[in-house]
């Protein structure tokens, strides 16, 4: 049998340590570890703009609401809330911006509540990490619908 | 080099080739991290500096708050902790009747400045927070914070002393 020699043990160290390394790097960076996640309560609103009117009548507390696009399950409808679109519109006679209402149009503020869990980095519902500005693609049943997170609240 | 390949008999030249390109690699990933950081001015110092967030919604504030670490939202490195948020009314340009162009401020939305501080080196190239990742005024900033992921300038880059 063929000994190992200096070399080929120097060889299979710097290998050892290039994937030990590649592994660091890819589970969590060594400066930052991962913090201790404790389990909450989590509510996100997601401002859905510019559906029909009356579109928010097909969404009901307590409708089951997924991702539309990856099935992912994130919780139930705690809460709707529907106004006038409107948007920022300038008044060149005025010189000034206002925010005109869109004919037939209306914003529907949706919150879900979901099980989840609050780090010191990071709030996730049901396992998915999510942020005030992040787009939703959500589902519920017969419907789905498109906005950003525009709040986050745990308890 | 023997008729089996190998130095001296003992050696297999595939071992040395293998041996080399493995001590370039990681002289070179040694430089190469080292390279920005010469001159190394007074030590470990903490950096401040201000990240300016335009057009965002007005009740995105409360999301801003002052203990919160930062990231890079590209690497996941840590950039510091917030220590300042101020807000005030965010203006844009738009032309009037007359072609004039106009600053107006936009309804319901903010302007937020965001101070963070990060322990870092300053060089005589630049100041860099914990020690590999460069600030430079002007730059756009991806940030996240645990409730926020977006997309701010670079202000107002400076070293204090420890």
């Amino acid at each position: 049998m063929k000994r190992f020699n200096a070399l080929d043990v120097f060889i299979c160290l710097a290998i050892f340590a290039a994937v030990t390394a590649a592994g660091l790097y890819l589970g969590g960076n060594v400066n930052n570890p991962v913090m201790a996640s404790e389990q909450k309560t989590v509510y996100f609103t997601v401002e859905i703009m510019h559906t029909q009117n009356n579109f928010a009548d097909k969404i009901k507390l307590g409708d089951t609401i997924e991702d539309s696009v990856k099935g992912y399950y994130y919780g139930v409808v705690s809460d709707i809330a529907v106004e006038p679109t409107r948007i920022p519109s300038f008044d060149a006679d005025a010189g000034v911006v206002i925010r005109a209402e869109v004919p037939e149009r209306e914003t529907i503020c949706l919150t879900v509540k979901c099980n989840g869990t609050e780090s010191d980095t990071e709030i996730a519902a049901e396992g998915q990490v999510i942020k005030i500005g992040k787009k939703m693609t959500l589902k519920g049943k017969g419907y789905a619908v498109g906005g950003y997170i525009s709040e986050i609240r745990t308890e | 080099m023997d008729r089996n390949g190998k130095l001296f008999g003992k050696i297999s030249i595939f071992d040395v080739i293998v041996a080399v390109l493995i001590i370039t690699v990681c002289t070179g990933v040694f430089y190469k991290s080292r390279s920005e950081k010469t001159n190394v001015e007074g030590g470990q110092k903490t950096i401040h500096y201000t990240v300016r967030i335009p057009n965002v919604r007005w009740f995105t504030l409360q999301y801003y708050q002052e203990g919160l670490r930062c990231f890079d939202t590209k690497t996941g490195e840590e950039i510091g902790k917030i220590v300042g948020v101020r807000s005030e009314p965010y203006t844009d340009h738009y032309l009037d009747m007359q072609g004039n162009v106009v600053l107006a401020e936009v309804p319901e939305t903010i302007k937020i400045e965001v101070d963070i501080e990060t322990p870092g080196l300053e060089t005589d190239k630049g100041y860099f927070a914990r020690g590999a990742y460069e600030l430079k005024a002007g730059s756009e900033v991806y940030l996240t914070t645990k409730y926020v992921d977006v997309m701010g300038f670079m202000e107002n880059v400076e070293a204090k002393a420890e």
